[in-house]
Order: C-alpha cells, then sequence, then structure tokens
C-alpha cells in the first residue's frame, strides 16, 4: 500500500540529513567536547588567582577585621551608619575607594587598642625605645 | 524515558554524573546523541562545518546543564540549543552556502540507480522546502517527524505550549506539502 502525503512526508524528514550525519565522527566530536569543557573549567578557576582580584580579596579581608574591631564599640556608642554599610558595599568599590574606606578606618581605631598587638613583636631594645619616645 | 547506553547508564545518571565532574559521563552522552543531533542540524541547514556545530551544540548544552530540568529528553533539549546555535552561525554568515547534495548522497555501489537518483531528488527538494518554513515551525517538524518527540516535549525546549507546537506542526505539514507538490 502506498504512504499517505503525510507519511510519505515523514519519511523524507527521516532520511534528511542521514548521510551528512553518518561522517560525523561522534568519538572524536566527544574528544573535542570534553577537551573544551576541561579548558573553560580551568581558565575559570585560574580567573581567581588575578592578581587584581586576590588584591580585593585582601583588601576585603582587611575591612572586614577591621570592622570586626569596631564591633565591641559599637555597642557602647550609637551604631554609625558607616559601620553598618561597610560589609554591603565591600564588592562594589573600586581600588581607589577602599583605599579611602581604609585610611578612614585606620582614624577611627583608637591607637590604644592596636598597641598591644605590635608589643608581642618588638624587641628588647625596639621596647626601650619606643618607651623612650613616649617619655618624650 | 531516557535511554541507557550499552553500559546500562541512563541520560539522568549521566548528567547527574557529569555535574559531579565526571568527563567519562559527558562524553558518553556525546556518543550517544551525535548522530541524531547531527541529522536534526543538517536537515535545519547546517552548512559544511556541521562537525563543527555539533560539537558546538554539545559544548554550550555541558555549560548550561544546571538549566536542563528534565521536562524533555536530553536530546530534544540539545536539539533546541543547537538551532539556537545554528542560527548565530548563519547570522555570522554573509550568505549560507548550499551544499550540492551530490557531494553527499548516494554511494556509487547504489544497487538502483534509478532509485537512488530519485530519492536524491526528493531529498533536495524536501530540503528546498524545510529552507521555506518559519525556525519555530522547522524545529517543531523536525523534532516531531524526525525525532517522534512528543508536542509536549517540544513546547518545554522551545518555550511555547503544546498546542501552539502543534499549530506550528500541522502549517509546516501544509507548507511542505505546497512546496513539494505545487
Amino acid at each position: 500500500m502506498m504512504p499517505d502525503a503525510d507519511e510519505r512526508l515523514e519519511m523524507l524528514a527521516r532520511r534528511l540529513g542521514e548521510d551528512r550525519a553518518r561522517d560525523v565522527d561522534a568519538e572524536r566530536v566527544a574528544r573535542q567536547v570534553v577537551a573544551r569543557l576541561r579548558r573553560e573549567g580551568r581558565t575559570a578557576a585560574l580567573a581567581w588567582l588575578r592578581p587584581a582580584r586576590v588584591m580585593q580579596v585582601a583588601a576585603a579581608v582587611i575591612i572586614l577585621v577591621g570592622a570586626a574591631m569596631l564591633i565591641p564599640r559599637a555597642g557602647r556608642e550609637p551604631l554609625t551608619p558607616v559601620a553598618s554599610l561597610v560589609p554591603v558595599t565591600l564588592e562594589t568599590l573600586g581600588d581607589a575607594e577602599l583605599s579611602e574606606v581604609l585610611d578612614s578606618l585606620a582614624f577611627e581605631v583608637p591607637v590604644s587598642e592596636l598597641v598591644p598587638i605590635g608589643l608581642f613583636s618588638l624587641s628588647e631594645q625596639e621596647l626601650s625605645e619606643l618607651l623612650s619616645d613616649m617619655e618624650g | 524515558m531516557a535511554p541507557a547506553g550499552p553500559e546500562g547508564r541512563t541520560d539522568a545518571e549521566l548528567i547527574a554524573a557529569w555535574r559531579v565532574g565526571d568527563e567519562g559521563a559527558a562524553a558518553d552522552l556525546v556518543r550517544r546523541h551525535t548522530a541524531a543531533v547531527a541529522r536534526f542540524l543538517a536537515a535545519a541547514g547546517a552548512g559544511d562545518d556541521l562537525d563543527d556545530l555539533v560539537q558546538e551544540t554539545f559544548f554550550r548544552a555541558f555549560r548550561r546543564i544546571k538549566s536542563f530540568r528534565g521536562d524533555a529528553t536530553f536530546r530534544t533539549w540539545v536539539m533546541a540549543i543547537g538551532s539556537n546555535a545554528l542560527k548565530d552561525v548563519q547570522r555570522t554568515r554573509k550568505r549560507r552556502v548550499v551544499v550540492s547534495i551530490d557531494d553527499h548522497e548516494i554511494p556509487d555501489d547504489a544497487a538502483d540507480p534509478h532509485g537512488e537518483a530519485v530519492g536524491r531528488e526528493l531529498e533536495r527538494r524536501m530540503r528546498a522546502a524545510v529552507e521555506t518554513l518559519t525556525r519555530l515551525q522547522r524545529d517543531v517538524f523536525l523534532m516531531r517527524a524526525q525525532q517522534g518527540a512528543s508536542y509536549e516535549e517540544i513546547a518545554a525546549v522551545l518555550g511555547t505550549t503544546p498546542g501552539a507546537a502543534r499549530v506550528h506542526y500541522h502549517h509546516a505539514v501544509k507548507r511542505l506539502k505546497e512546496v513539494l507538490d505545487p
């Protein structure tokens, strides 16, 4: 029995491109696709090690540490808007802006809170010099 | 149900394995579906760069595997991605080069040269007819007629409804009949 027009059309559709598809080497395509995926994965991983990215991460860590040092003070004093905004805006800041934030934090932190951190690393001679300086 | 390969793993299992970094699973999926995807792309109008296009299609598919929700078979989903890749390729070309069917079809040792010649001519006309369809009509028609996909599945990968897919299919069939049997 002759196929009707719809069946004939579907038969033709099934045949369409069959010969050209047979020429495509599935094994080779699989190798190439996996190689491209591997390359892209490596590139994505390396993107995290770009110097600019490292600097941004380092700056963010420093600022977070600084902010953490301010938190005890926040309990004693009214919370300033700057303290609450710092973690939120870090990712959007440029290098210059990050430097400004760092500078502003440096002024906020009382010297008395920083001294104990440095004292442990000073030699006996350096301590003597420091005491002399303080005495004027 | 997604097909299982000779090693017995289904598409879903291979996709899950790829998601946790199993490159072999990705390779198995490519091997399993390359022929069907290549046939779809060739029928849809891919040029001499069919190899590259198939490769690009699978590469894009694995990059966005997270968006595969499983509401269609992996193969049909990859074909929709292939259709987009083909569109991008065709857009970058000034004019798509139509590959002569004589370069690719019919082996020399054909048992019935006359029958083969008729078949070749039919296929050439069919290809020309498919090129007159809109992209959506073409994709729906090929997924349905060539791959046997359901309207629900086609709708899921082409971002339309099963009813609209059915309408596109019937418009495509009507148009193809007009071109093939004027």
